[in-house]
């Protein structure tokens, strides 16, 4: 693998394969662009940008996508452009702040695919191995990683599906012995009571633990694979771009393929002169159907082309904050600004508030959410707590599942002053502010 | 009291009313019954795409997986709003009912599936856990030995076989604990001794068949299920669409129900 850091006038830099085969790639890529999708063909010609040019060039200048772009213009052209053809879909906010139907054709589907199987095979997951999945819902996401699995070789595969009875749900896993463990860190800790003791300490058939969707918690993370006694693996990806990149055995930041998934940083700082830090945008150079160009995805992460011992050329890429206040629950990723927005549009101004997050009793649930808002709204609380239940698309699902409670309260202004509000608190076991997580998918 | 008539023809304006694909397969706005007339997959020649098909494409939440992920009869996609899902969530718990399931008793499920119909598994999935239960999945191609250690393992109250290939007899349990997928797309299994679901790719879950009955149950409120004379089919009818309307649309099949066996 071949790759440099490109550095571009507006002082980000990006990381770009270097090989003839590489930029005929980006070069094919463009034209497509150009040729089939409305709005980055109205992009490319308003910026003088041409197909014909050199793509390093077009790359360069190319403007960013933001998620208004995303939200608003790109996905319906997308639905138009796939609307006699065949697509799966999920529906989310991700970055985007509203729900938005993100589609997939079969070719970007088995792009994605074709990233996952590095991913899992990096993991240790190989022919004979059987694989288990579990998650609070979403089985279709889980569907998907099963079929990549099975293109390695795994003999056996399923999802388990948990609920609040996190004992009876994981019942069967002793029965099914995995060799690889998918799941989010968050359920992971809230079953971990129910999961430790199944097995002899340090002797599990679990070879392989992958995590995905929140950061682990460094110290949970060698509990786990003291406990279970297997490797920890992360895996990294956006709702918008799809999964991009995975540890391998040694840890030390997620490796990707850049000539697939391309990471611009912006606001780019040296850290070293093969590590470069700051904020990044993705461009999805694999996606023949819904494809991004310098998307930001939120994350401020540290990108190396430095050699890993593990022997893999790859760069690796590790996230080192959020761009965005948020918080995450069950691996959806919800920001503050979608909570404020929500309130807001049913009580007016809100203001300022803040949200504190806390562990329930298994019996009473997962998670308690905690909105402290200005007294002046006491009045309003019973429509507060109904958009919270109801009308934030994530946080509606959850609440259905059981898994979320919610609590509101008011107090004087000067609690909420901006200049000393934390906006978000995450008392949860494990899943507070994590010192450098060294990936977060 | 419900009119089913007075239903169908409201649902029939409406389609023509607000999609190209109805405007087109109609000409002028149905005035009677009689001028509703049968269609068939074929008539979706007329439609460029979905977005020929749909009441609101800003509506749209999600789509009814093919029961094939590869393969369907129907030339595109089909889109879902909230609306006609929480229609959808009210005939699986009608079905689920209808099956004898007890709500009660929070029961487990394992939905067997293999690898063509993992997504239409999920779709299945999804449903019976918005009622609170757990329903696991597991994705099979092997032996009767393979299908029986995996239910075994699970240890579930309820097994639903998404595939004829899943063989259920290989399974020695109550025979009404095995639920079958029949789908418009398939040969019908036609084994009475087990409950059965029915669905079509273009409408998901069409209804139920309890153990040991020979017609589907299915809510009559939401979906109008007819003989066409000509060809002896059923068909169709969402008499509360919301998003995606189907007007006599043939299922290629004949479907017994309570009214028509």
């Amino acid at each position: 693998m071949k790759f440099d850091f490109h550095r571009h006038e507006d002082a980000s830099v990006s990381l770009l394969g270097t090989r003839t085969c590489d930029v005929d790639r980006m070069r094919r890529f463009f034209a497509r662009l150009h040729r089939e999708f409305g709005h980055y063909r109205a992009v490319m010609d308003c910026s003088g940008l041409s197909p014909e040019s050199s793509p390093l060039e077009v790359f360069s200048r190319f403007p960013y996508t933001s998620r208004e772009d995303y939200r608003d213009i790109l996905q319906p052209e997308a639905l138009s452009r796939l609307s006699a053809g065949r697509f799966v879909c999920d529906y989310s906010s991700g970055s985007t702040d509203r729900c938005v139907l993100r589609l997939a054709t079969p070719a970007d589907e088995l792009a994605e695919q074709a990233i996952t199987e590095r991913v899992f095979r990096r993991a240790g997951m190989r022919a004979g191995d059987t694989f288990v999945c579990a998650d609070v819902g979403f089985p279709e996401i889980y569907e998907f990683y099963l079929r990549a699995a099975r293109a390695l070789g795994v003999r056996r595969s399923s999802y388990l599906h948990l609920n609040r009875d996190y004992a009876r749900s994981l019942e069967p896993i002793r029965r099914i012995a995995p060799d690889v463990f998918l799941t989010l860190p968050s359920l992971l800790v809230r079953s971990w009571p129910h999961l430790r003791s199944v097995w002899p300490y340090g002797r599990s058939p679990i070879r392989s633990l992958i995590y995905m969707g929140e950061p682990m918690h460094p110290g949970f993370r060698r509990e786990v694979a003291e406990t279970l006694g297997c490797r920890v693996y992360s895996f990294y990806g956006t709702t918008e771009t799809g999964g991009m990149a995975g540890d391998c055995d040694l840890g030390n930041g997620c490796h990707f393929d850049p000539t697939m998934i391309g990471p611009t940083i912006a606001q780019a700082e040296f850290v070293d002169d093969q590590t470069v830090q700051g904020d990044l945008y993705l461009t999805t150079w694999h996606l023949r159907d819904h494809p991004v160009v310098k998307y930001r995805v939120g994350d401020v992460v540290r990108i190396t082309t430095r050699p890993c011992p593990c022997g893999e050329d790859s760069p690796r890429l590790s996230v080192v904050e959020r761009t965005h206040e948020g918080f995450v629950l069950a691996g959806m990723k919800l920001r503050y600004q979608t909570v404020v927005d929500a309130l807001t549009r049913v009580a007016g101004d809100v203001g300022l508030l803040a949200i504190t997050l806390s562990d329930l009793p298994e019996s009473e649930g997962h998670t308690l959410i905690r909105v402290d808002l200005p007294a002046r709204l006491a009045p309003r609380e019973r429509e507060l707590m109904d958009v919270l239940k109801y009308e934030i698309f994530e946080l509606n699902d959850l609440y259905q599942f059981g898994l979320v409670r919610f609590q509101l309260s008011f107090g004087a202004d000067e609690a909420l002053d901006q200049r000393k509000l934390r906006r978000v608190t995450d008392h949860r076991l494990y899943m507070g502010e994590l010192p450098g997580d060294p990936g977060e998918s | 009291m419900f009119n089913v008539e007075v239903a169908l023809l409201a649902a029939a304006r409406k389609a023509f009313r607000l999609t190209r694909f109805y405007g087109d397969v109609y000409k002028s706005e149905p005035a009677a019954v009689s001028e509703i007339r049968h269609i068939s997959v074929s008539d979706y020649y007329r439609a460029a795409g979905l977005l020929d098909c749909v009441v609101d494409r800003e509506a749209m939440i999600g789509i009814l997986p093919p029961y094939l992920r590869d393969a369907s009869r129907f030339p595109f996609t089909i889109p879902e709003d909230e609306a006609e899902l929480v229609l959808r969530q009210q005939r699986i718990v009608r079905a689920l009912k209808d099956l004898g399931v007890d709500f009660a008793a929070s029961p487990r499920f394992l939905i067997v599936t293999d690898e063509r119909r993992g997504t239409f598994a999920c779709e299945v999935a999804k449903g019976i856990y918005w009622e609170g239960f757990q329903a696991s999945l597991t994705c099979l191609n092997g032996t009767d030995d393979d299908l029986r250690h995996e239910v075994a393992i699970h240890d579930s109250d309820y097994v639903v076989l998404t595939s004829s290939r899943h063989r259920r007899l290989a399974l020695d349990r109550p025979k009404h604990t095995v639920i079958l997928t029949e789908h418009c797309s398939d040969r019908s299994i036609d084994d009475h001794d087990y409950p059965a679901l029915l669905y079509a790719d273009e409408v998901d879950l069409i209804g139920s068949r309890a153990a040991g009955r020979s017609w589907y149950d299915h809510e009559g409120e939401q979906l109008l299920i007819e003989v066409d004379p000509a060809t002896q089919l059923s068909h169709v009818t969402k008499l509360q669409f919301t998003c995606f309307p189907l007007i006599r649309y043939s299922l290629g099949q004949r479907v017994p129900t309570a009214e028509v066996s």
